[in-house]
């Protein structure tokens, strides 16, 4: 596997590349590297890098807690375990783990049963200023998260791809294994089915 | 400039939202063009960014699951070098192996006077048999003098 090699540190002479210290601004590309000759500092600088974004998507694909953190923990799993098949002429270490992630998602929303989980602490009183105020921000995100939660894991993802990270039709149809014009399909129905049911909870 | 249908402008904005910074770039000064006099059109569009804003906020809210367990995963055994990619190494070589055993057997049987080992023991006609089937073996897979060129 032929990878961009970070410049070892000061640590690398005298222990090796294994022991070597790893730099914040390390791309996860050149991590990988690393990872694969079995560098476990390597590996928990790519999870620090990696682990907020792949919770969010895992979160809001799956609206399931516990669903969440284990295709996060098997992500993770799977990107130790199968490094060496990593390889950088193919695209970045993201994009493999986000391929990886979404799959495991979709994998797993058969699994998921479509009820909503209440946040702990939903029903305590809050005595923080301004009160009015926070019960209706509550009372939108309490209908945003209700009208999210009854749509499919799939428009879930596009919505959090698409809104949320900013990536393109093509990017997302490429992570999803779909064609852009699938995707857009799939965000329009999306989206008109969040705006009826949103319309729906505002007149009630 | 691509010219829109209020059809294909509201399909847009119903799957893209009503930011145009994520419009396809194509269609954002016709669709703004069309929105600024087309009342239906400014409507799908205000509807569209209130939804955008409730996205937002969805979007925003924090994320509860724990952190990922480190060493649980670090101390699983890593795969080695896959299995597939390893392979790939020899597979000429063992094409070109082939190819070489093919070439040597036909070779042999080709050889004026080869016999297989058990002719002898025939009866005649028999021999006669295996004579013709391995003229007809050599004669298939004998190469010609344009083919022992090309190898």
């Amino acid at each position: 596997m032929k990878m961009d090699m970070p410049a070892p540190g000061p640590a690398a002479a005298v222990s090796g590349p294994v022991a070597a210290p790893v730099a914040a601004v390390v791309s996860a590309t050149a991590l990988m590297a690393r990872v694969a000759a079995g560098d476990e500092q390597a590996f928990a600088a790519l999870v620090r890098q990696l682990e907020r974004p792949a919770q969010a998507l895992a979160w809001r694909t799956l609206m399931d807690r516990a669903a969440a953190e284990d295709v996060c923990q098997q992500a993770f799993l799977k990107l130790w375990t199968h490094a060496a098949r990593f390889d950088p002429a193919r695209g970045s270490a993201e994009a493999w783990f986000r391929r990886i992630l979404i799959n495991l998602c979709l994998d797993r929303r058969r699994a998921i049963r479509p009820v909503q989980a209440i946040p702990d602490g939903f029903d305590i009183a809050d005595a923080a200023p301004d009160p009015e105020q926070q019960a209706i921000d509550a009372d939108a995100q309490a209908r945003i998260d209700a009208a999210m939660a009854r749509l499919n894991p799939r428009q879930r993802l596009a919505l959090t791809l698409f809104h949320g990270e900013g990536q393109s039709m093509a990017d997302i149809a490429a992570a999803m294994d779909t064609t852009a014009k699938a995707v857009e399909g799939l965000l329009g129905r999306a989206r008109n089915e969040l705006r009826m049911m949103l319309n729906e909870t505002k007149r009630d | 400039m691509t010219e829109l249908t209020p059809e294909a402008a509201i399909a847009i904005i119903a799957s893209h939202g009503a930011d145009p910074a994520r419009w396809p770039d194509e269609v954002r000064a016709s669709l703004l063009a069309l929105a600024a006099r087309d009342p239906q059109l400014a409507a799908a569009l205000a509807e569209a960014r209130a939804l955008d804003a409730d996205l937002a906020g969805w979007l925003a809210a924090p994320v509860p699951l724990a952190a990922v367990d480190i060493a649980a995963i670090t101390a699983q055994r890593q795969e080695s070098v896959p299995v597939a990619r390893r392979a790939a190494g020899w597979r000429p070589a063992l094409v070109a192996a082939s190819l070489t055993m093919v070439l040597a057997t036909a070779g042999w049987l080709a050889m004026p006077g080869t016999k297989s080992p058990d002719a002898a023991a025939r009866p005649p006609l028999a021999v006669a048999e295996a004579g013709d089937a391995d003229l007809a073996f050599a004669y298939v897979f004998t190469p010609t003098a344009a083919e022992e060129d090309l190898i």
